[in-house]
């Protein structure tokens, strides 16, 4: 190709299709390039509007085609026609009729294609049209996932900072500017590729054939992508635009690749279809997933196209009598690590559209608010807010780095050092634990799993009972850190993420109250004292598992549920699968949490029917809390079902861990202690929180609120009073309703009412005398987080790292080894009476007490253990093996009459244990099948209802991460 | 901060906007007060107890085997059965095991050798089983059903006083006894810890050769695996005659604050009472005598200082000696402290060593087998005053003369029984009372203690326990 000489002949090709919204604004730009356009050339594919006489009347060159016409072929009829009319025309520049060139980007190219002779096709920068500013693409290429890459974040700015002139594999078609004997040579755009994706493709081949492709951003066209965005359809495009991109995509991929190379694409975008399937199943876009699935199915299992497309390809570059260039090809595609980094920031956004979902909710009640009374001064202040707001980010936070932030900002340093002082203060709970309520970790996570989804338990002497839910919650968990560091890392995070949520949750229910909120001061202060409530009531020194983590989970559930107060019903739905999901894991770890909530949402709707009938008979505002009441029952379905079938409903009110939890008398939970053996916090720091609550009913602007706050601590009292009256009869032991559930709820309502009321104080401006007394009762406010805090970091708990060693190692090494290797642990003596236990496997572990708990004791197994005490027979023994024993165990202080009982029975023999217990081995052979048990199917279909509706409200409750496409124009 | 603060949690938007009235306002207030008072009232409601659940009793059940352990030095082994039923029964001594054929009321006697025999009983004769053992010089050995745990006081390990343990084990497998020893000074090292007794086989441990020293002792024997029966062969060797002799010393099965020791003889020779405190803490103890009529606190005796874990010896020979004779001669020793304590009283009739030691209540009928020789029944710890009823059999089962005796609380009773009783049954009516027979006869004497025997097993409470 020799350098031309003077100004080289162009002739613009466009192609328009149902374009009269554009086309005035793009025969303009074409206009505005002067001299340089020798000749238009307008293909027309059947344009139903006034396209044609637009372009008629401009004078240009109109081909009339029909609208089955693709744009491939379009292209070639006015290559065609511009063969026969400019024979001499040496550039053609492709426009779309969406496409608008700026002035002077013909210009712009042809000087570039002057400097570089070696250049064969050229781009323009493309802009979005309308918004003119915002960047479409600067060239293109195409991942090996099949996704066009364009090296722009979504909505970038042009601000010049991609106007560097470098070689791409494509640019896009709207304003290519191509040599016109390359484009006939490479036989113009794949007639496959309809619509999307033919640029990629002819960049490909050019790329393939040798040819280079440069972008010149100084050359500037604004495209509208009327097409892509779905704003034009036509029959080309259908109405699955995703399916048609998909499949051209694919199409691209496979036909273009190296043959060499085929089976592993296939394979890859096989999978990669799948992946991309259930990330659209998660965005809530099953058609999209669809269409990929489509898209897949169309290319892959149709091959005749690809093979058709890759013999052209062959049969072109054999008459051309060049061999493919793949050392460009390879430079140009997408690095193979960059759809790994796509998914990282799919991770992120997520990550941080979770974070902000209800935070808003204040703000978006006084927007709608101000809407419907746009003359009041709430919406006058909402508009100078947001003036505001905007100069200060014009003024420039980016010169001060997060760094500077951080450390100039007292609140953040000193919520850093409580965080770190609560990680320090967690210290026991490093590595393994285990004591008071809390049983030691299973070994793997698989026995969670196991215990999880079985229907039979080789637990006591086999059982059905089913496993309680929180089960389901720790085993994902522990797949990835492991069941020891589960329940270290819950116990150890547990208050800082209560701090985190009761930090967002009271900034929002502040601003909810008023505008300005409650000061971060406040804010910290209450968020620590809440965050310290399950510590300070002794849930965390007891091992109450359940209790610390629903505590954890307390503040974001009300933070979720304020979005029930949301003005948009469809936001009110999606806070309702966020409420349901947050209510059902914290019924998980403590069920009496649902009673709590269903009786405070009554309570709500009941109040809010007594103010305005109307409104909480609409269904949308019932509906939700409904819905989230009931997502709980679903989720936890597999548990509560075959418990209450199977006669064990006490387990529905236990308080999760080891029985029995603690009892609690008056006041105790008002004053957030879980009774008074627990290893708790000093009482009167409770009582000062109380006596702070009822301070905060005295400022008359949070009134309201605070009183709010009382009703549900008079609910939750309500609730835990009814319970209290309660005792579960279970089958070794009575044990009482668990009542710490109702307990953080009173604590954090306390809580709650407390920066409400300081709020009331600081924000109104009240008259000095009352502000020191204030002032006062905020230093008294200090001690209850402050001696919380303390306490915990030196106060005494029951949580230990030692296993216990009653049962002998060897029996453990042997018990480990298989279920049906039991050892029959007996307490007690003849005069008072003996209980027996069983352990197996690796002992009594997280999730297995209640199981075991609410177990009811088989009256034969009992006979056999009486008979084998009193006066065992080789029967006796017989029964015992075929019960799963392998060892009898008596534990210091062993009953000499039963050792000496057991010494003089054969089939017994006597092992070795620690001075002051007994020990024998049961001399039988053990079978694993001996605790087989039948499967319930009735469990194995809740438990396939509790996985799909559990599948079905992540996705209905994650948060919106796009707008749906609507019509930009 | 003019405008109405949204609640917090109320979803009916837009509708707060009712009419702000002064009796709204008034509302808010009253719900600021009742509401608070609620929470508090409701929360004063919640008062959790559960119920610990208790332990149950065993329950009685016929017994179907009864073995009882007749310790190794004496003669023959005298069997009979109360059960009113005859048959025979199983006596093992060693490797040879004899059949017994036993009648009603008839005592059957075993000839083994002088070795430990174990006499077990099936079926009908389970319970009521009873066996006696005894020697020349006249001495008795205890024979018992093994127990797990029991005392020794007043056990010898010098040249003058030495005790033997010995430990028969009935069963076939391997048991284990631990050996504590509490000395005048405190408990004394004792390599007697972990004492092995292979299955079938006798163990004897010469204390005096284990642990050599002057000092009365107090012996515990606990059964860590397996079972044994224990027993002390006591013996004296004096310069004179007057302090020499054997006998069997019997155990008690636990300390206890009042312990009385029946078989105090008439007449003058050497007597001494040793005490044993095993706790920790410091005690006392006082002596009574108790008559036929009444208890009573001599003159001129001390209260006796208890050291913690210690063995006190207290000769108590001038103040028998200078106590009543005839009817207000004493009949027991009452020893109080104010610390649970063992005791044992030993005594020189006849030239020959006789051991007291305290007895266990009879709540119903007890027998012991007795000796040739003169014989008195004591009866004395009476729970409240009642009437027992005392039969004697001679050795072929002729039923000899039938007593009724009255009993209270406070005084003891002395019967006199036929020479040739060899079987005696105690039946407490309305009461229950301890009860020894004192045998002197064939160049010596010796107290044999009256047991319960067993008739029953107890079928313990069983119950899933607590995870």
């Amino acid at each position: 190709m020799s350098a031309p000489v003077g100004t080289p002949e162009v002739v613009v090709l466009l192609v328009s299709h149902d374009g009269a919204r554009w086309l005035p604004g793009v025969v303009e730009g074409i206009a505005e390039q002067g001299a340089l356009v020798s000749r238009v050339v307008a293909v027309d594919t059947g344009s139903r509007d006034e396209s044609r006489d637009l372009l008629a009347a401009a004078g240009h060159d109109v081909v009339e085609a029909t609208s089955g016409e693709s744009f491939p072929q379009a292209v070639a009829l006015g290559l065609r026609r511009i063969a026969e009319t400019v024979p001499a025309a040496e550039w053609v520049w492709v426009l779309h009729d969406d496409a608008r060139p700026a002035p002077g980007a013909l210009a712009a190219l042809l000087e570039a294609a002057a400097r570089r002779p070696d250049v064969d096709l050229l781009g323009p920068k493309v802009r979005e049209w309308p918004s003119l500013r915002r960047l479409v693409e600067v060239g293109a290429t195409i991942s090996g996932t099949g996704r066009r890459e364009t090296g722009l974040e979504r909505g970038e700015y042009d601000q010049g900072q991609h106007d560097d002139e470098r070689e791409v594999l494509a640019v896009s078609s709207a304003g290519l500017l191509v040599r016109r004997r390359v484009l006939e040579d490479l036989g113009g755009f794949d007639v496959r590729l309809p619509m999307f994706g033919n640029d990629v493709d002819l960049g490909w081949r050019a790329a393939s054939a040798g040819h280079t492709t440069l972008v010149v951003p100084r050359a500037v066209v604004f495209h509208a992508e009327a097409a892509h965005r779905g704003t034009r359809r036509t029959a080309l495009t259908g109405r699955h635009t995703h399916y048609q991109e998909r499949r051209a995509a694919l199409y691209t991929l496979l036909v273009n690749g190296r043959a060499a190379t085929l089976p592993w694409r296939v394979l890859r975008l096989t999978l990669g279809t799948l992946v991309r399937m259930v990330g659209f199943l998660l965005l809530r876009s099953p058609g999209e997933a669809l269409d990929d699935l489509a898209a897949l199915v169309t290319v892959v299992f149709r091959p005749g196209a690809v093979r058709a497309g890759r013999r052209e390809r062959r049969e072109r570059l054999a008459a051309l009598g060049r061999a493919p260039d793949g050392a460009r090809v390879r430079r140009l595609l997408a690095p193979p690590w960059l759809p790994y980094r796509h998914g990282l920031d799919v991770v992120g956004d997520v990550v941080s559209a979770l974070t902000s979902q209800a935070a808003d909710v204040a703000e978006r009640r006084r927007e709608a608010q101000a809407e419907l009374d746009p003359s009041s001064q709430a919406a006058a202040r909402l508009r100078a807010e947001r003036a505001a707001r905007e100069d200060d980010d014009e003024s420039g936070l980016a010169d001060t780095g997060a760094v500077a932030r951080f450390v100039t900002n007292p609140v953040v340093l000193l919520t850093t050092v409580i965080v770190v002082a609560m990680l320090v203060a967690a210290r026991t709970a490093f590595g393994q634990v285990s004591g008071g309520g809390l049983s030691p970790a299973p070994d793997t996570a698989g026995d969670w799993w196991s215990l999880h989804l079985d229907t039979w338990h080789p637990l006591a002497f086999g059982t059905d009972v089913p496993a309680p839910p929180y089960v389901a919650v720790l085993a994902p968990i522990a797949s990835i850190v492991g069941p020891t560091a589960t329940i270290g890392l819950l116990l150890v995070l547990a208050a800082p993420v209560a701090l985190w949520g009761a930090f967002r949750f009271l900034r929002v229910a502040g601003r909810l109250v008023s505008p300005l909120g409650a000061p971060r001061l406040l804010l910290v202060g209450g968020a620590t004292t809440y965050a310290l409530a399950p510590v300070a009531a002794g849930a965390w020194g007891d091992g109450r598992l359940g209790l610390v983590v629903a505590g954890a989970l307390l503040p974001w559930l009300a933070h979720a549920a304020l979005g029930f107060a949301d003005p948009e019903p469809d936001r009110r739905r999606r806070a309702a699968w966020r409420v349901g999901l947050l209510l059902a894991l914290a019924t998980a770890f403590a069920p009496v949490a649902w009673l709590v909530a269903v009786v405070l949402a009554l309570l709500v709707l009941g109040a809010g029917a007594a103010v305005a009938r109307g409104a909480v008979l609409s269904r949308t505002v019932w509906g939700p809390p409904g819905l989230a009441l009931a997502v709980p029952l679903v989720l936890t379905a597999p548990w509560w079902v075959p418990a209450l079938v199977g006669g064990h409903a006490d387990m529905l009110l236990l308080e999760s861990g080891r029985v029995p939890s603690a009892d609690l008398g008056p006041f105790d939970v008002l004053i957030g202690r879980l009774g008074a053996d627990a290893p708790a916090a000093p009482a009167w720091a409770g009582v000062v929180l109380v006596v702070l609550a009822v301070l905060a009913l005295l400022p008359r602007a949070t009134r309201i609120p605070v009183t709010l706050c009382w009703l549900v601590v008079a609910a939750a009292t309500a609730v835990a009073a009814v319970l209290s009256q309660l005792t579960l009869t279970l089958p070794a032991t009575d044990a009482p309703a668990g009542l710490g559930a109702p307990l953080l709820v009173v604590q954090a309502a306390l809580v709650t009412a407390v920066v409400l009321g300081g709020q009331g104080v600081v924000r109104a401006r009240v008259a000095p005398p009352v502000r020191v007394v204030a002032a006062v009762v905020a230093v008294g406010a200090l001690v209850v987080p402050v001696a919380g805090a303390v306490w915990w970091a030196t106060g005494d708990d029951r949580l230990t790292s030692a296993d216990d060693a009653e049962v002998p190692a060897y029996m453990l090494q042997r018990s480990e080894s298989g279920a049906e290797y039991g050892v029959l642990v007996v307490r007690g003596t003849v005069d008072d009476g003996f209980r027996y236990t069983v352990r197996r496997g690796d002992g009594r572990t997280v999730g297995e007490d209640e199981v075991v708990s609410v177990t009811d004791a088989d009256p034969g197994v009992t006979a056999t253990i009486t008979e084998l005490l009193s006066r065992p027979t080789p029967d006796t023994i017989d029964a015992l093996a075929g019960l799963g024993i392998a060892y009898v165990l008596l534990p210091d202080p062993a009953d000499g009459s039963v050792s000496s009982t057991l010494d003089a029975a054969s089939g017994l023999v006597q092992a070795s244990s620690q001075p002051g217990s007994r020990a024998w081995e049961v001399d039988r052979e053990l079978d694993a099948s001996l605790l087989d048990g039948d499967p319930s199917w009735l469990r194995i279909g809740l438990l396939l209802v509790q996985g799909v509706v559990l599948l079905v409200a992540l996705v209905l409750a994650a948060p919106t991460l796009r707008a749906p496409r609507r019509d930009d124009a | 901060m003019s405008e109405t603060p949204h609640p917090p949690t109320t979803p009916a938007r837009g509708t707060a906007r009712v009419g702000r009235s002064r009796s709204r306002f008034d509302a808010t207030l009253v719900a600021a007060v009742v509401v608070p008072l609620l929470a508090v009232g409701a929360s004063a409601l919640i008062d959790v107890d559960t119920p610990t659940r208790a332990g149950a009793a065993p329950s009685e059940t016929p017994l179907t085997e009864s073995s009882i352990v007749c310790p190794g030095g004496g003669g023959e082994v005298l069997v009979t059965s109360t059960s009113g039923e005859g048959g025979s029964v199983d006596v093992r001594s060693g490797g040879t095991e004899e059949q017994a054929d036993l009648r009603p009321g008839r005592t059957t006697s075993v000839d083994l050798g002088e070795r430990a025999a174990v006499v077990t009983g099936r079926d009908e004769l389970a319970p009521g089983l009873v066996a006696g053992r005894f020697s020349t010089p006249l001495a008795s050995f205890d024979c018992r059903a093994p127990v797990f745990d029991q005392w020794f006081t007043g056990v010898g390990a010098g040249a003058r006083h030495r005790s033997t343990i010995q430990l028969v084990n009935p069963d076939e497998g391997r048991a284990v006894v631990d050996i504590t020893v509490l000395g005048a000074d405190g408990e004394v090292e004792a390599p007697l810890r972990g004492v092995t007794v292979e299955g079938e086989s006798t163990r004897a441990v010469p204390l005096a050769e284990v642990l050599p020293r002057r000092d009365e002792l107090t012996v515990r024997v606990t059964v860590v695996r397996g079972r044994i029966a224990a027993s002390v062969r006591d013996a004296f060797r004096g310069v004179g005659n007057a302090r020499s002799g054997d006998d069997g010393l019997a155990s008690q099965a636990a300390p206890q604050t009042g312990n009385l020791l029946l078989g105090v003889p008439t007449g003058a020779g050497p007597r001494s009472l040793v005490i044993a405190n095993p706790g920790t803490s410091q005690g006392r103890a006082t002596l009574q005598l108790v008559t036929g009529d009444a208890t009573f606190e001599p003159r001129d005796v001390e209260p006796i200082d208890l050291p913690p874990r210690s063995t006190v010896v207290v000769p108590v020979a001038g103040l028998l000696r200078r106590a009543g004779e005839g009817d207000e001669a004493p009949i027991g020793l009452q020893v109080d402290s104010t610390v649970p304590t063992t005791a044992t009283l030993s005594v020189f009739v006849e030239g020959d060593l006789a051991t007291a030691v305290p007895a266990v209540p009879l709540e119903g009928p007890g027998t012991a087998i007795l000796p040739e020789g003169s014989k008195r029944l004591l009866l004395g710890d009476a729970a409240s005053p009642g009437v027992v009823t005392v039969a004697a059999r001679s050795g072929d089962g002729t039923a000899l003369e039938e007593q009724r005796v009255e009993v209270g609380p406070g005084r003891a009773a002395s019967v006199d029984l036929p020479d040739d009783a060899r079987l005696i049954t105690v039946t407490p009516a309305r009461t229950s009372v301890a009860g020894v027979v004192a045998v002197v006869g064939s160049g010596g004497a010796t107290i044999v203690r009256l047991r319960e025997p067993a008739t029953g097993g107890v079928v313990p409470d069983v119950r899933v326990g607590a995870p």
